[in-house]
């Protein structure tokens, strides 16, 4: 055992992280020269930065939480999620590139509602040719929603729809009036309705406001804590009492909004209003299941010696609490709109659990929470490290693969499977995640001695 | 035979000190929870929560074999043009009833276990230990020789027991 308190970041543990970001780089290089479409690539790229900058932030959220609770026996963890929640900087660079992107257009994530033709009713016919020059003719967006309502009913394919036929308005076979305007034969009502909230300016504009409110106080509280360690609890426990107060209230808004913008607006014709609750929970079950892997981690190198049983047993609780939970969400999300069975809302479920993507679908609820359920019941299951570790990982992958079901039917439709880029793409953000989470670790004793619930972390005992 | 300990900490050194010397304690009787104390006196896990899980998986499985029962064989209704077996609508149901029978029957078995029941007559050592005094009780009866209730007293009175008693129950 080596009882230091001060996390030694080895060139073994430093270089196999580099090396796992450059095999991910390098797997993503082979699928792109596999062929792999560009909008694949980027469609796994939102996914990672959203998933990897989900759990540094709600590592944030771990932290102000227990200081609002005054949960005393977090302080010997807490040095964990202060390093995870340093990656948010990082990860909202790389959030920034798909901001961009909406503008500079080298990527079709947003495509459905980021061009504003389709919610202008009139437009003049030289803007239609343009439009259909660089889209197409097709309605991209006008799903016939009863075709697929009956495909549900009767549990049969649905037939192809022919575009010929649906689309049958050229820009040359209209009429424009007087003024040389035409009825825009792509308007689309429904991001007409929402075009005051989902617009791009208003979007990149709350992307950006999320990005800085978090990392803003990701960094502060990084900073108060580290000053707490050489002060003493000074002043700094008070103002860390403050920020995450504020953070909380920060959080509750932006928790909801930031899934709605980034992740259900890929869809914008669907939505959810249980939505932002469901993604906020799956991303705090990864981000409790890294802070386990990291404290297993640490401790079976010896470190942490003050942190015993008892607080693996709590960050176990959370994890199988809110499992159960995640299901309740996903199952109160699916109920309502099973039961209504409104061809529009439903929709969304046919895309998933009626295509290719089933077995996936299908897998992703019953690893979530069978699996979870039935190992961690057990009190010594959460009290032991080789359990809580196994049962970390599969819940890190599986509630990727969750994210993965959310975003990739939205963005790429038909099935394509998971290929050498989403493992790429994985173990290339993993890699670079790890690399940031202990670096600093080693900035910084690992365990907040000055903190004045520090004593009452050592008693800790359930 | 009991000693009453004036202090929880006390109480637990104690008992470590009891044990140590080979004597069977039979229960200690505190005021408050005192954390630790399980530990200390070496008791075994209650099996209350899997009595739980079994009363849980009895309230599941009754649940859906009912609805299953009722919905497709005894009084088949068709609600909104779905399938009679349609699991979905049933979770709700399942999900209420494993609540209701794990809640009941670990409710009802926690009563019987530590023989609770209204009307009840409680049996108490020594109306102090519901007040600041924490007990040790031994077990002794008619075969229990003298020598064996010295050496009980001793270790008593060595480990900070202020009064040391016998009493009938």
């Amino acid at each position: 055992m080596n009882g230091s308190n001060t996390f030694t970041f080895t060139s073994k543990l430093r270089n196999l992280f580099l090396g796992m970001l450059v095999l991910g780089v390098i797997l993503v290089g082979i699928g792109m020269a596999m062929g792999t479409s560009m909008d694949r690539f980027w469609s796994n790229y939102l996914h990672d930065t959203i998933f990897f900058l989900g759990i540094s932030v709600l590592a944030v959220f771990f932290l102000t939480a227990h200081q609002i609770a005054m949960a005393g026996w977090h302080v010997t963890v807490k040095r964990i999620p202060e390093a995870i929640s340093q990656f948010s900087l990082y990860g909202a660079i790389l959030m920034l590139v798909v901001v961009v992107g909406v503008w500079a257009g080298y990527h079709n994530l947003y495509e459905h509602w980021r061009n504003d033709f389709v919610t202008e009713k009139v437009v003049s016919v030289e803007a239609l040719k343009e439009y259909e020059a660089e889209h197409g003719t097709e309605h991209g967006h006008t799903t016939d929603y009863n075709r697929e309502w009956q495909a549900f009913q009767y549990h049969q394919a649905a037939e192809p729809v022919h575009h010929d036929e649906a689309s049958a308005h050229h820009a040359e076979e209209l009429h424009p009036d007087a003024n040389g305007n035409v009825e825009n034969p792509h308007y689309d009502k429904l991001l007409d309705g929402k075009d005051s909230y989902l617009n791009k300016t208003f979007w990149t504009i709350r992307s950006l406001l999320y990005l800085i409110l978090w990392v803003g106080v990701a960094i502060t509280l990084r900073k108060y804590s580290l000053r707490e360690d050489i002060e003493g609890p000074t002043v700094w426990f008070q103002k860390t009492r403050i920020l995450a107060a504020v953070f909380l209230i920060i959080w509750a808004v932006t928790s909801s909004t930031m899934t709605w913008d980034w992740v259900m607006s890929l869809d914008p014709h669907w939505y959810s209003t249980l939505f932002g609750w469901y993604n906020f929970i799956s991303l705090w079950i990864a981000s409790i299941c890294t802070i386990i892997l990291v404290l297993i981690y640490l401790k079976r190198q010896g470190y942490l010696e003050q942190l015993n049983e008892n607080h693996l047993h709590d960050l176990g609780k959370y994890a199988f609490g809110f499992s159960v939970f995640w299901t309740y969400l996903w199952f109160s999300q699916f109920m309502l709109y099973w039961y209504g069975n409104i061809p529009e809302e439903n929709r969304w479920w046919l895309d998933r659990a009626r295509t290719d993507y089933k077995y996936l679908f299908y897998a992703n609820l019953l690893l979530n929470f069978l699996f979870p359920f039935l190992t961690l019941m057990r009190r010594d299951a959460k009290r032991n490290m080789t359990v809580l570790a196994t049962v970390a990982v599969v819940l890190i992958l599986t509630h990727w693969l969750d994210f993965w079901m959310m975003i990739t039917p939205a963005t790429l439709g038909a099935y394509q499977g998971i290929g050498i880029m989403e493992v790429g793409m994985f173990i290339a953000f993993a890699g670079g995640f790890l690399l940031v989470v202990f670096n600093q670790l080693a900035k910084a004793p690992l365990i907040a001695e000055k903190n004045p619930m520090y004593r009452e972390s050592l008693d800790h005992h359930i | 035979m009991y000693g009453l300990y004036e202090d929880e900490e006390i109480l637990i050194k104690a008992v470590k000190k009891v044990r140590a010397e080979g004597l069977k304690i039979h229960d200690c009787y505190t005021p408050f929870p005192v954390h630790g104390l399980d530990d200390a006196m070496g008791l075994r896990m209650t099996k209350l929560h899997s009595a739980g899980f079994i009363f849980g998986a009895t309230g599941t499985l009754t649940a859906l074999s009912f609805i299953l029962w009722i919905t497709t064989n005894n009084y088949p209704i068709n609600y909104g043009g779905k399938p009679y077996l349609s699991l979905p609508s049933w979770i709700p149901i399942t999900f209420e009833l494993t609540v209701l029978f794990a809640s009941v029957g670990m409710f009802l078995t926690y009563l019987y276990l530590n023989r609770l029941a209204p009307g009840m007559k409680s049996e108490i050592i020594d109306e102090r230990t519901t007040c600041h005094m924490f007990a040790m009780t031994f077990e002794i009866d008619d075969h229990t020789t003298d020598a064996k209730k010295a050496e009980i007293r001793k270790v008593l009175s060595d480990s900070g027991a202020v009064e040391i008693h016998e009493k009938e129950l």
